[in-house]
């Protein structure tokens, strides 16, 4: 009897019953979609967040040379694969290593002034 | 049933002082806007870092299978190469829990929970620690990738070129 009553009542209601499981279909994919972006990494690489403007602006395009898959090896190849083995390698020095002293106690003030 | 009523000491808890609590209170609010700035600038870093492991790992994976086809053998390199996608991974791990590490010290009360950002604070360093370890596992790699390079690779080559 309550099932009949339920069917009549999403039979009278239709539209509304259609735009309300729509809803919940987004919702759903949206918490999946938003667990992956976190659980993945990928919200922690995400520089377009509101916010991280300077850090967008702080992105050093990589060297991108291509070498070939294909071909003999021999000076002339080791001597290009080096050059652009070395053109990567100045790219990496350039940047920041997670070794200055920002965080020392020194740095964030948090050292009693001397009395 | 004693102990489990007596409150947990964290080491850090025990060496902070009184006045080292009073100033860590003062400034900590302006302690975790530095460390907002930092993580900014460093997320930058850690992009243009992964960007260019990536390539440089593609640029070895390319030579170390082409000389797969040519029949040549340079084993430095294989490992080398193999060494620096494994630092690379880790570099990433300990980065992600580097970056959650700041972000909840940022997050905290310090004002009210002083011992425990600083304790926070200290996790945040060791995490960092372990990030810039990885750079310098990956450099050695890199340095070993080079070095088979001008030892193995170019000798290897030389051989080759008299066999034939």
């Amino acid at each position: 009897m309550q099932g009949q009553n339920l069917k009549a009542l999403v039979e009278r209601h239709r539209f509304a019953f259609a735009i309300a499981v729509v809803i919940l279909i987004t919702f759903l994919m949206t918490a999946i979609s938003m667990s992956l972006y976190v659980s993945s990494g990928a919200s922690r690489l995400d520089l377009s967040r509101p916010g991280f403007e300077q850090a967008r602006k702080d992105i050093i395009p990589t060297p991108d040379d291509k070498f070939s898959a294909e071909g003999k090896v021999d000076a002339a190849t080791v001597d290009e694969f080096e050059k652009l083995y070395q053109k990567q390698r100045v790219y990496l020095n350039n940047l920041g290593d997670f070794e200055d002293s920002s965080l020392d106690d020194a740095s964030l003030r948090l050292t009693p002034a001397a009395q | 049933m004693v102990f489990l009523t007596v409150p947990m000491v964290h080491a850090e808890d025990m060496a902070l002082s009184d006045r080292q609590i009073q100033t860590i209170k003062a400034n900590c609010v302006q302690a975790q806007s530095s460390l907002k700035q930092l993580q900014l600038t460093e997320a930058a870093t850690r992009n243009n870092r992964g960007r260019s492991y990536e390539s440089i790992s593609k640029l070895m994976t390319t030579l170390n299978g082409r000389i797969v086809l040519n029949k040549l053998t340079a084993p430095t390199l294989t490992a080398a190469s193999s060494d620096m996608e494994k630092r690379f991974t880790s570099f990433k791990n300990n980065y992600d829990s580097y970056y959650d590490s700041v972000t909840a010290t940022i997050k905290l009360s310090c004002k009210d929970q002083p011992v425990t950002f600083y304790d926070s604070l200290t996790n945040v360093r060791e995490l960092r620690a372990r990030v810039a370890q990885d750079i310098k596992s990956i450099n050695e790699s890199l340095d070993a990738y080079q070095g088979g390079i001008n030892d193995e690779l170019r000798a290897e080559v030389v051989a080759s070129r008299s066999s034939q």
